[in-house]
């Protein structure tokens, strides 16, 4: 395999309401109930390897891709899927306690993987997930390999001399770097990465392929040691609270609400300018 | 405590990071103005001015041959060697929120990303943050020194380091280091040193209600005729209806106008974040229960499109008066 994407399937907490957001007495919010999604970020990283692929396939080049997540059995929909789209192979870490507050342990459980597997050229994932928005990961299991690590990553691309063209915004601009693998990217903002939908037939042949599963314990213990860093302990959470009151502007119509939002409030806000 | 502050002079937005971490040493009490300020810069021209702008009564200026992680990281732990801190900050940009992370890691210390406050205990530090995509806070201790924290977006407020009468300033010239054996090949296409977004007093946002690029086109032409700068969330972008730096959000821009429309827009926290320090916000959406709808100052529950063109309208009939 050359390229690894790691993705985590997230509640979509957008669709919570305000009386939903109840802490419990583990500090965590019930969510379970809520429907599920590919973290966005991790849905452009899947896709843009996907992409890279289809160019690198075009140019006489194949590229082997794998998929990866940390999740229990209700991911394996989303793995099969995942491989009716292109993905060679697709695994899946079951854990053995609640992650979700714990960059450290995920980014050493995705490196003792990697270091159990073929080697690789590339770990793509996003930049960032929910419920932890820790934003840590890539730029650990890049330390903990060792490996260089680009992020907010918005496009790549694999050449015939196998080096890969990678585009990153950057506080300087937009940076494009010809690179040497192996590399982690971390995926920010990239734009027209909505993950491609696959056909009935492909889903069908893939239903009765297991998907490869590591308990997390048997993968640690059979890894070699990595210097995993402490972290931050979440010790309480709470709501927080962005609520400006919401006047609402009654009228007949669109033309009479706009008309009475602009003569008794925004004329003179503007005039203020 | 004992705490050094990482800037990058390499980036346009360099006062933005002094501002930033400016605002946060004010709010917290546990900091003083007595630390050291490491700023890696390549223009020898700008050297005097960063470090006048420094938010701290000493400076490290590093002159480097352009900011490479990889690099910035070997010289900071080389750095902590003779000099140990027990805290290290950065802002919250691109570059200040990974290596902070990466920092911890090479100085076996704990890091958090996107810091709001800080409090220090007795062998700890409390950190907040913004958790479940925005909708919580949370509290969080870190234990294992040296902590390396990167700041929230969008923090700015008052600043308070005009106390600082003098500045002890120390310099070292490491643009001889060699680059990263994996960049074969590097070009930068420059940012701008500000967008229209970022100074805007009046701000029109478009949220994924606007449902398709043509219509993002017409909402440009009215944001032109209304004078306002014109930014959108954060599916709006993903769809490639606008371009990337037009994003208002956690992941875009975070605009602090005097007036903001947000029309067809959610609300989400996101999304929210990019718009809250607006001094008014003014909803325009069909949804009565969407989230927009309490957290802004005014709501109009209707079409936006029509709302707009009546504002339109009326903003340009008063105008040519």
């Amino acid at each position: 395999m050359n390229v690894l994407v790691c993705f985590k399937v997230v509640p979509d907490l957008d669709q919570l309401s305000g009386s939903d957001w109840v802490v419990d007495g583990c500090s965590r919010v019930e969510t379970r109930f809520v429907k599920r999604m590919i973290n966005p970020y991790d849905e452009s990283a899947l896709e843009l390897a996907l992409k890279m692929a289809d160019q690198a396939r075009g140019s006489g080049v194949t590229l082997g891709l794998n998929s990866l997540t940390i999740a229990d059995s209700g991911a394996n929909l989303t793995l099969k899927s995942l491989r009716a789209l292109g993905y060679q192979e697709a695994v899946r870490i079951e854990a053995d306690r609640d992650l979700e507050f714990a960059p450290e342990d995920v980014a050493a459980l995705i490196a003792a993987y990697v270091l159990s597997t073929d080697p690789l050229e590339l770990i793509m994932m996003g930049r960032q997930s929910g419920v932890g928005d820790n934003a840590k990961t890539p730029l650990l299991i890049a330390e903990l390999l060792r490996w260089p690590c680009i992020t907010q990553v918005i496009a790549v691309e694999k050449d015939a001399a196998g080096t890969y063209l990678v585009t990153a915004m950057a506080d300087e601009g937009v940076v494009t770097r010809i690179i040497e693998p192996p590399c982690v990217l971390a995926i920010g903002n990239a734009p027209s990465s909505t993950l491609r939908v696959p056909t009935l037939r492909a889903i069908k042949e893939q239903s009765a392929i297991a998907v490869k599963t590591y308990a997390a314990a048997e993968l640690i213990s059979t890894s070699p040691t990595l210097p995993v860093n402490p972290g931050a302990e979440l010790l309480t959470l709470e709501v927080v609270n962005r609520n400006r009151g919401g006047l609402i502007i009654e009228g007949a119509d669109a033309t009479e609400k706009a008309q009475i939002l602009y003569q008794s409030y925004l004329k003179g806000w503007l005039a203020e300018l | 405590m004992n705490y050094k502050v990482i800037l990058n002079g390499c980036s346009p937005n360099f006062s933005n990071q002094c501002s930033t971490i400016g605002t946060f040493l004010t709010s917290t009490a546990a900091l003083e103005l007595e630390a050291q300020t490491i700023i890696f810069y390549n223009n020898p021209a700008l050297a005097s001015q960063f470090a006048a702008e420094t938010p701290t009564d000493r400076v490290h200026l590093v002159k480097i041959e352009q900011y490479e992680t990889q690099t910035v990281l070997a010289i900071l732990t080389e750095l902590e060697k003779p000099d140990p801190a027990d805290l290290y900050l950065f802002p919250g940009d691109y570059a200040g929120s990974e290596i902070a992370v990466r920092l911890a890691c090479r100085l076996t210390g704990s890091s958090l990303a996107a810091v709001n406050s800080l409090q220090t205990d007795q062998d700890q530090i409390i950190c907040t943050k913004v958790v479940y995509n925005g909708y919580l806070q949370g509290r969080f201790s870190l234990n294992k020194k040296p902590y390396c924290l990167s700041l929230a977006r969008g923090i700015t407020g008052n600043r308070d380091n005009q106390g600082i009468e003098k500045r002890e300033i120390i310099q070292s010239d490491r643009s001889a280091e060699e680059q990263p054996a994996y960049i074969i090949k590097q070009t930068v296409d420059p940012a701008e040193l500000l967008s229209e977004l970022e100074e805007a007093k009046f701000v029109v946002a478009g949220g994924r209600g606007i449902k398709n690029k043509e219509n993002y086109l017409d909402l440009q032409q009215s944001a032109r005729r209304l004078g306002a700068a014109l930014g959108v969330s954060r599916p709006v972008a993903m769809n490639g209806w606008a371009p990337l730096d037009k994003l208002i959000g956690a992941s875009g821009i975070i605009a602090s106008p005097e007036i903001c429309l947000a029309l067809a827009v959610s609300g989400s926290p996101a999304f929210f974040s990019g718009i809250e320090k607006s001094r008014k916000i003014i909803a325009i959406n069909t949804d009565p229960q969407a989230a927009i709808v309490k957290n802004a100052d005014l709501t109009v529950i209707d079409d936006y499109k029509a709302v707009l063109d009546e504002l339109t309208r009326l903003i340009e009939k008063d105008k040519n008066r």
